[in-house]
């Protein structure tokens, strides 16, 4: 099994993989970790 | 892992069996639009640590921070299980932890070797299956005992336990107890050592010191009692070789006079000879109890014993505070005695100056007799405290060489050690401990 689509997001030593389909979910969920003080850089990776 | 639940063609839960298969670690949150209450249960039921609904995203942060919350106690939790089962395993002493109705939960492999059992045998069976037969009521009285007031219980500190293996065979063994409070009640770390080795050295280090004391004590009685036997014989000898020298010196020839000289002599360094090995065997057969004794009076004493000797020699004895050492007077006086009369029969060409010192050593007193003698020579010191050993020649210095042996096996009593430092020509310090008794200095 593969997955769809992603991004990962290192925040100091935590790395976040987040599962979605929906690139506005994408951004709306990274707006909501940065506010709750999480800072990260990203990057998507798009599978088939 | 932050997944969406519904996906073009796969979804959130398959996310979970990846994640769950290849970092089971890894807390996944499900961010979904909408989740049925069963289909949230059945998630979290599955693996899933957390959802949130799209419409509720603030809470996002909060689930995500419990998570790596729950994910770090996780892992501590599991690092400190590691930690205890590693030590557990790596113990070199058998250990069981046994629940509180006795049965056994855990038993690491020096255990199993010990008992001669596997684990899975010993999982669930009662405790006293590791007993022998003629302890198991009494042992099960003393756990219910501990049951009640459990409490550490140190290696060592029980008595003597003994243990059955699975072949029937018994082992010595020293227990430790120590209760672990648990989420499913207290349960009791036993720690086991088979201590037959230990024992049996014991068993012969006790029959070893029991056959030299038994020895020992006929060496001195047979010493003691020949010693003494053979006096008065020797007695007769030399009061009869006395009176042929006084009643035929000068009838015979001379060569009769000389042998009869010979016989006279002889019999008098043997009397001498007899009565140091009767003082040397009195050291143990009629030593008296050890009590605070003021080694100032006693060095006093034995200096106006000596009074004749040290004017003839003009020695000079000096002597500050002495203190008050846990002794038996005589034999301290003897000590003092011999060390004072050889540093006055073994002088250079000055008067002897003889100086008497005390130090505290710990539980004990350090007393030195230092003079300003002949010394002695480094290759004869190992020689100098054996019995009847002389460094000199009778013409040169006379007696039988007894005196530093009594002094050794005196201080010896005592519980304390005598050596010496010297410097052959210019003097010696001889050396001895006797133990304090809190009496101070007098």
């Amino acid at each position: 099994m593969r997955i769809q689509a992603g991004q990962v997001a290192p925040a100091r030593d935590v790395h976040f993989l987040l599962v979605e389909d929906n690139q506005l979910d994408v951004e709306l969920i990274q707006c909501e970790l940065r506010r709750a003080g999480f800072e990260f850089t990203s990057a998507v990776v798009e599978t088939r | 892992m932050l997944a969406d639940y519904n996906l073009p063609q796969w979804s959130g839960m398959e996310a979970l069996e990846v994640l769950l298969h290849e970092e089971p670690s890894v807390p996944l949150i499900l961010v979904t639009g909408v989740l049925g209450e069963e289909t949230a249960v059945e998630c979290i039921k599955e693996g899933a640590t957390d959802y949130v609904l799209k419409s509720s995203l603030a809470r996002l942060p909060v689930a995500i921070r419990r998570a790596l919350q729950e994910k770090q106690v996780r892992e501590q939790r599991e690092l400190a299980e590691e930690l205890f089962r590693r030590a557990v395993e790596s113990s070199p002493s058998g250990i069981l932890m046994v629940d509180e109705t006795g049965k056994i939960c855990l038993s690491n492999a020096v255990a199993e070797t010990m008992f001669g059992y596997k684990c899975d045998e010993l999982a669930g069976q009662s405790i006293e299956m590791l007993v022998p037969d003629r302890f198991r009521r009494l042992h099960r009285e003393h756990r219910a005992a501990y049951h009640n007031a459990p409490i550490q219980h140190g290696l060592g500190k029980g008595r003597d336990l003994f243990a059955v293996r699975k072949d029937g065979g018994e082992f010595p063994v020293e227990i430790g107890l120590n209760p672990v409070h648990t989420s499913a009640g207290t349960q009791t770390m036993i720690v086991a050592v088979d201590i037959t080795a230990r024992k049996q050295a014991e068993r012969e280090a006790e029959e070893y010191t029991r056959e030299l004391q038994r020895s020992n004590a006929e060496l001195e009685q047979f010493a003691y009692v020949a010693s003494h036997d053979l006096q008065e014989p020797l007695r007769m000898v030399a009061s009869y070789t006395e009176l042929l020298a006084e009643r035929y010196r000068g009838k015979l020839d001379d060569k009769a006079d000389k042998y009869i000289g010979y016989a006279v002599d002889g019999a008098h360094r043997m009397q001498r000879l007899i009565q140091d090995l009767l003082a040397y065997a009195r050291v143990s057969s009629q030593a008296r109890p050890l009590q605070p004794t003021d080694s100032g009076a006693v060095l006093a004493s034995v200096v106006t014993q000596l009074r004749q000797t040290i004017e003839k020699n003009n020695a000079k004895i000096v002597w500050q505070h002495l203190p008050v050492v846990h002794a038996d007077e005589m034999q301290l006086g003897q000590v003092f005695q011999n060390l004072i009369g050889n540093a006055c029969k073994f002088h250079s060409e000055q008067p002897p100056r003889i100086e008497i010192r005390a130090t505290p050593a710990g539980d004990m007193w350090q007393l030195s007799v230092a003079d300003n003698g002949i010394g002695i020579a480094r290759e004869s010191s190992a020689r100098i405290f054996q019995m009847f050993q002389r460094l000199h020649t009778r013409e040169e210095y006379e007696g039988t060489g007894i005196g530093l042996a009594i002094a050794k096996r005196i201080v010896e009593r005592h519980g304390g050690q005598i050596w010496f430092d010297s410097v052959p020509g210019a003097g010696t310090t001889f050396y001895f401990t006797m133990p304090k008794c809190g009496g101070g200095i007098a």
